[in-house]
């Protein structure tokens, strides 16, 4: 059976230079104890030990508060590893180096493995983690027995099982909305939104009776006879849809024609513009001088006689002719040929537009009749004829105004007075208007549309019922396979439950062991953790509290009350659940504890685990004290000191007597005192516990020791009357001198207290409570009434004072 | 440690159960795994299997 000789750590946490618990004396493995005030660095070992023993590296309850690895190494560490010598030979001494660079991985021994396989479960118990554990809800008081109790590898597979259904149900929800949408679309086209194969016929077979057309039987019927009638409808409504298609193509193009045909009123206006500017003909025929006149009027200006340019002689008198008329007259003449020359530019843009127009007009009666022919029109002689005739006028009007301009023929073919193209467009609009009739005659027939209904509606059914047999088969698969799967599931969770609450039960009469000496008064005469049937994974804590049975525990228990419970199922499953390494941590578990619980807490320590290596770590005085008494075998010691720099300075601790000869020694007889004072409290307590001493009551439960004292004096008096060595040892005690000073000072003697007042008493007392205490098994004496017998008797026998 | 009563619970009592699922289940088990990443793989591996049933 593997037990730890020491563990080291260094540069962890709260621990800066490297520092040792030394778990063995004489050699030998032993349980330790370890006192140190808050904040002395005691958890720091807990949690180095947590981080060697983790296969995953991890400290659980820094990780949920969201410090990962990198906040484990002290921050000034150069090297931070922890180090432990087991005794079993095949593991040794194993070592977990913590690397900077890769936080979640640190450096390991071979053998570390061995360790992890050693562990079944946890066997560290921190006050934070019972005070968490009771208070939790019953899901996660599930999940955090898992690990405790060894089921957390079934529990992953429970949550793994029961994920994948929520998925799987999750993904057949969509399924079943399909299905909704298939069920309207049925109920849309046939009323019925019952998804048979059936519905689907009958719905057929209400359209096609009616029809004359024979019945459907069988359900792949349905989309040959859609087929079918689609085909019927085609061939039918589909020639008739195509010609009405080409009638409604020439009926626009004719349509073009007639909106657009304004070009006969500027023909006109054309031509009337052509008669004006053929009036200015005598002058029109000198534009041909413009340029002429504008290099003479350069000329005049730049010749400097008073005469003619051209010819050199002066004017005289009788010329009537000066250059600046000369100039005047040119520039006249000249201001009116840009005019005519303008109006003549102007009729030519009107002539180039109006060509275009007409050869737009000659394109358009040329498209028109290949589409009246392929409309299939008959009678349209009347409007071809016109065409032609309109189209002719239209090439040789286009002919005659090329030239009108530069003949200046006004009387060139005036198209608005021919009345062809008034006879066009009359042509062109009979035409429309039998179009438009022959369009009529082609819409459907009552017939027509109710066949393009069923036809259409068989679709429909076709379509649905199409999508229907997908979905259907998809989801028939799919129903198969997660029926199947949750069968898989349902008996993995009853069997895996059924098998947790055999370690349930396997711990339930341990906890109870444990409860009735943590709660020797009897109000809790029973404990266990109850599997709620009804849900997968759920766990409560019920206990039996004045003969009835309640859960969960916290209706009626009060937090120590609860702590104390989750203690007992702690203790209770390292027992059971790690029966190859017993060994156990235990971080100021008993701080919601009394002092008489506390003493409980050590009472089952040595009766159930005096087998199994106990590490405590405590701030508790009194407990460590209790402690230390009880178990004088254990490796004790005591933190001194604890300094960012030096991290916990740990030495051996002394027993109180042997430190109260230290510090008489040392020529400190006020400490001496106190420390006294503090063990006698301790141990009247006890006392009077053991022997049933009336004490007298107080609100705040604070005893004095002359009070307890007094109690005990009286009780030994009254069942042990016949000692008269006992009496008067106690005696002895009650009368010395410093005795009241002790019971009023002892928490703050006065300095001239002597260092031999203090010593007298102390031998006094030392030799009074070692005449109550057992030399076999360390323990007091207590009062017991079997079958009306009075005893006052050790746990062991062997001091009996009745 | 009940990896063990997995594994026993695999040999002992699935006889009855679809063997291919059981199959999946037991392949897609990893210890000390993530719950969430191995229900989604379980999912898709049993989303495969009903397609593969699904008449086509």
């Amino acid at each position: 059976m593997s037990k730890l000789r020491s563990l080291t750590v260094a540069g962890f946490r709260g621990i800066l230079p490297e520092v040792k618990l030394d778990m063995t004396q004489n050699g030998k493995p032993t349980s330790f104890l370890l006192f140190g005030r808050n904040g002395d660095g005691k958890s720091s070992f807990v949690d180095a030990w947590e981080w060697f023993v983790s296969p995953a590296n991890r400290i659980e309850h820094l990780s949920r508060e969201g410090a990962k690895e990198s906040a484990y190494p002290h921050f000034k560490a150069s090297d931070t590893f922890v180090e432990v010598d087991f005794t079993d030979g095949s593991i040794g001494n194993n070592k977990k180096v913590f690397d900077k660079s890769r936080v979640t991985m640190p450096a390991t021994t071979p053998e570390i493995s061995k360790v992890y396989d050693l562990l079944k479960t946890p066997c560290h118990l921190r006050y934070g983690d019972l005070h968490r554990f009771v208070l939790l809800t019953k899901s996660d008081k599930y999940k955090a027995l898992a690990p405790l109790m060894g089921f957390e590898p079934q529990l992953l597979l429970q949550e793994v099982l029961e994920k994948a259904t929520r998925k799987l149900q999750d993904a057949k929800q969509g399924l079943d909305t399909e299905e909704g949408r298939l069920k309207s679309g049925l109920a849309e086209v046939c009323g019925n939104d019952v998804l048979l194969e059936t519905t689907f016929i009958d719905a057929a077979n209400d359209l096609l009776v009616p029809q004359g057309i024979e019945k459907i039987t069988v359900i792949d019927q349905l989309k040959d006879v859609a087929a079918e009638l689609k085909a019927q409808e085609k061939e039918t409504i589909g020639k008739r849809a195509a010609l009405k298609h080409k009638l409604e193509m020439a009926q626009q193009t004719l349509e073009k024609i007639v909106l657009t045909a304004t070009h006969c009123q500027e023909h006109k206006d054309f031509l009337d513009k052509l008669g004006t500017f053929k009036k200015n003909e005598d002058l029109a025929k000198k534009l041909v001088f413009v340029d002429f006149y504008e290099h003479g009027m350069a000329a005049i200006e730049a010749y400097e006689n008073n005469g003619c340019p051209l010819c050199e002689r002066p004017f005289t008198a009788d010329d009537n002719m000066t250059k600046e008329s000369l100039l005047q007259a040119v520039e006249n003449r000249l201001t009116s040929l840009n005019e005519l020359s303008q109006e003549r530019q102007a009729l030519e843009t009107a002539r180039t537009a109006l060509i275009s127009k007409f050869t737009a007009e000659i394109t358009k009666c040329s498209s028109f009749a290949t589409e009246l022919e392929n409309a299939g029109l008959a009678d349209t002689e009347a409007l071809v004829n016109a065409s032609e005739d309109y189209k002719k006028e239209m090439k040789a009007a286009a002919a005659a105004i090329a030239v009108a301009v530069d003949q200046l023929d006004p009387k060139a073919i005036n198209t608005a007075d021919s009345g062809l193209c008034r006879d066009f467009h009359k042509a062109i609009e009979t035409t429309v208007a039998d179009i438009t009739a022959a369009i009529e005659k082609l819409e459907p027939s009552a017939d027509d549309k109710k066949l393009a209904e069923i036809v259409e509606t068989l679709e429909k059914l076709s379509s649905i019922y199409a999508r229907w047999r997908a979905h259907h088969a998809e989801a028939v698969a799919h129903d198969d396979v997660i029926d199947a799967f949750i069968t898989i599931k349902d008996d993995f969770i009853k069997k895996s439950k059924a098998e947790v609450q055999k370690r349930f039960d396997r711990i339930s009469d341990k906890v109870n062991d444990y409860l009735k000496i943590l709660h020797s008064e009897k109000r809790i005469t029973a404990g266990q953790i109850k599997l709620l049937e009804d849900e997968s994974k759920a766990a409560e804590l019920e206990i039996t509290y004045f003969g009835q049975k309640i859960s969960p525990a916290y209706k009626c228990l009060s937090e120590s009350q609860l702590n104390s419970l989750g203690l007992c199922i702690f203790l209770a499953c390292v027992q059971e659940f790690n029966p190859d390494f017993r060994f156990m941590i235990l971080d100021d578990v008993v701080n919601s504890f009394d002092q008489k619980h506390r003493a409980h807490v050590g009472e089952i320590l040595g009766d159930h685990f005096s087998d199994y290596q106990v590490v405590i770590f405590t701030h508790d005085e009194l407990w460590f004290e209790m402690l230390k008494r009880k178990f004088p075998s254990w490796v004790k010691k005591t933190i001194y000191r604890w300094e960012y720099e030096t991290g916990p300075i740990i030495d051996y601790a002394r027993t109180t007597f042997e430190e109260i000869e230290k510090l008489l020694a040392e020529g400190n007889p006020k400490g001496a005192g106190h420390c006294l004072g503090l063990h006698m409290e301790g141990r009247l307590i006890e006392l009077c516990e053991n022997l049933e001493a009336q004490v007298k009551y107080r609100r705040d439960n604070k005893r004095m020791l002359d009070e307890l004292f007094s109690a005990s004096q009286t009780r030994v008096k009254k069942k042990l009357a016949g000692n008269e060595a006992l009496i008067k040892l106690v005696d002895s005690v009650s009368t010395d001198l410093f005795f009241r000073n002790i019971c009023d000072h002892w928490q703050d003697l006065s300095s001239d207290v002597s260092p031999e007042e203090i010593k007298g008493f102390f031998e006094k007392w030392v030799e009074m409570e070692s005449a109550f205490l057992c030399d076999k098994c360390g323990k007091f004496v207590r009062y017991e009434k079997v079958a009306g017998v009075e005893r006052v008797i050790c746990p062991c026998a062997q001091l009996k004072l009745l | 440690m009940s990896d063990d009563f997995i594994a026993a619970y695999f040999a002992k009592h699935t006889a009855d159960f679809d063997q291919e699922l059981v199959e999946i289940i037991k392949a897609g088990y990893l210890p000390g795994g993530n719950v969430e990443a191995l229900a989604n793989q379980l999912f898709y591996r049993i989303q495969e299997i009903i397609e593969q049933r699904t008449p086509k």
